[in-house]
């Protein structure tokens, strides 16, 4: 009896050793080097629309399609802080009551709507020509997260028998604009 | 054999395999973190020096300083880097900026590695300032000499007559030219020359830093880098300082930093801000490509002061 029992024991343990761990480990190091990929093609966008000073449809898509290169589907947020010079007025409605003074005051735009100015049309030949312009000074930052869950957190879900949060490959990563372009 | 043998017999063998790849993937990400870092060093440093390069003198006239630009861009590495009292480690790193080059107005100048002899007859390396180069093009018997923007100067191979002015001003003077007669070739020509003739400049320097870096024992082969068309296009609108940096080991892996960048002094292009009344009566200030501008009459240079007049930003171009 006792041997049976030993004998289980032994195949589960062998079953584990022989291909349940080296099967997690190599998925784990494939998240290492989808993480790397991240983090490289992030950089590269967010560096040229520094740069630049505008998004243009084509940048966007190039950015999404080399993403999902790596075979994971990633949410993309956009934030853009753009420092807005307004003019004082103590009634905005009447002309006469200008304080001779201006503030900064931050606008933020988000992803939809940095993604409307982009493809306002259906067709790719309509937002051709479409523009995001950013302004000198601004900061712009990007943040990627993988939305499906990776092989490895599969199989790690397996293994713990717990529901594991999908989001492992997370980079963020933004700057100030350094240039505007028209 | 029982099982739990051929198990552990398993283990024993794939251990090493995958202690290598986890050993791996932790240099690759730590070499890219760390060309994440230096770049941005880098960036800073540029930034820096096109910031000190320029200098305003008497009557609102601007010059460059060469050598002011070089300070700061040094300095700035040096303290990132945490080496600002080092100099033995100073040296090290300037070994690794194989060129830095200068885009001036009317050329462009090289700092690099060079060999002389000094006045008391011994060879010295240094790096060193090379002339400055204008920005030349010849055709059809004219030889056409660029700036940054559409002030050019033509001379007649054939009657060694000189042109100089403004693309539109020596248009009537120079009808057999179509470079200067067609704005959208002279603008192509223009910008094709400045980027080849800096590029073929700066690819031979790199090139030839090689010799040196022998010398300081870096054994990396440096090659000029893949610097994008969009890239250079945006980098020859204003004078600016190009750095490159090459070499630096990242990290056990055997990878090795290599990126350059651009910082614009920011001086010959200017954006302008445009003020005009709305249906309601209110002003607005636009930028120049703003859809909604009709009438570009009330020209400003800054957004301060157009809010300061009163104005407020468009709510279509937001500038």
């Amino acid at each position: 009896m006792s041997d049976t029992l030993s004998k289980i024991v032994a195949l589960v343990i062998s079953v584990f050793l022989l291909f349940i761990f080296p099967v997690e480990n190599l998925l784990a190091r494939q998240d290492d080097i989808t993480r790397i990929i991240v983090l490289n093609e992030t950089t590269e966008f967010v560096d040229s629309v520094r740069n630049l000073g505008y998004i243009t449809p084509l940048m966007y898509i190039q950015f999404r399609e080399s993403l999902s290169a790596t075979g994971n589907v990633y949410d993309i947020t956009m934030e853009h802080i753009h420092f807005s010079i307004d003019p004082v007025y103590t009634d905005p409605v009447d002309m006469t009551s200008f304080q001779h003074d201006y503030k900064i005051n931050r606008r933020i735009t988000y992803t939809e709507e940095i993604l409307e100015r982009l493809f306002p049309g259906d067709s790719m030949a309509e937002n051709n020509n479409c523009r995001y312009h950013l302004s000198a000074g601004d900061i712009f930052r990007v943040k990627v997260v993988n939305l499906n869950k990776t092989p490895s957190a599969k199989v790690q879900q397996m293994l713990l028998m717990a529901e594991l949060p999908a989001g492992r490959i997370i980079v963020s990563y933004g700057g100030m604009v350094r240039d505007e372009n028209n | 054999m029982k099982i739990t043998d051929i198990a552990v017999l398993f283990v024993f063998i794939t251990m090493p395999f995958v202690l290598l790849m986890r050993i791996k993937a932790d240099n690759l990400k730590y070499a890219e973190y760390r060309s994440t870092v230096l770049n941005r060093y880098l960036d800073t440093a540029v930034e820096d020096a096109s910031y000190a390069m320029t200098i305003r003198g008497i009557g609102d006239k601007t010059f460059i300083s060469r050598e002011k630009a070089v300070e700061a861009f040094f300095n700035t590495l040096y303290a990132n880097f945490g080496i600002m009292h080092v100099e033995t480690a100073k040296h090290a790193l300037r070994a690794y900026i194989p060129v830095i080059a200068i885009i001036d107005y009317d050329g462009w100048w090289i700092y690099s590695m060079e060999t002389y002899t000094n006045s008391k007859g011994e060879k010295e390396r240094e790096m060193v300032w090379k002339p400055k180069k204008p920005y030349v093009y010849e055709k059809n018997g004219y030889l056409y000499i660029f700036t940054l923007d559409d002030y050019v100067r033509v001379i007649d191979l054939k009657t060694k007559s000189a042109y100089e002015g403004k693309r539109r001003d020596i248009a009537y003077i120079l009808p057999d030219s179509e470079i200067i007669r067609d704005e959208e070739l002279f603008e192509q020509v223009r910008k094709r020359t400045i980027i080849e003739s800096i590029k073929e400049d700066v690819n031979a320097e790199i090139n030839e830093h090689n010799k040196y870096a022998k010398l300081y024992g870096i054994t990396y082969h440096f090659s000029p880098p893949l610097i994008s068309d969009g890239d250079w296009q945006q980098n020859i609108e204003d004078i600016g300082i190009l750095a490159f940096f090459q070499g630096l080991p990242l990290g056990l892996g055997g990878e090795r930093f290599n990126s350059y960048a651009l910082g614009a002094a920011r001086i010959v292009r200017k954006n302008h801000y445009f003020i005009q009344q709305d249906m309601n009566g209110i002003f607005y200030y636009h930028r120049d490509n703003c859809p909604v501008l009709t009438a570009k009459d009330r020209i400003y240079d800054t957004r301060q002061e157009c809010a300061l007049t009163g104005a407020f930003p468009c709510h279509a171009c937001n500038p």
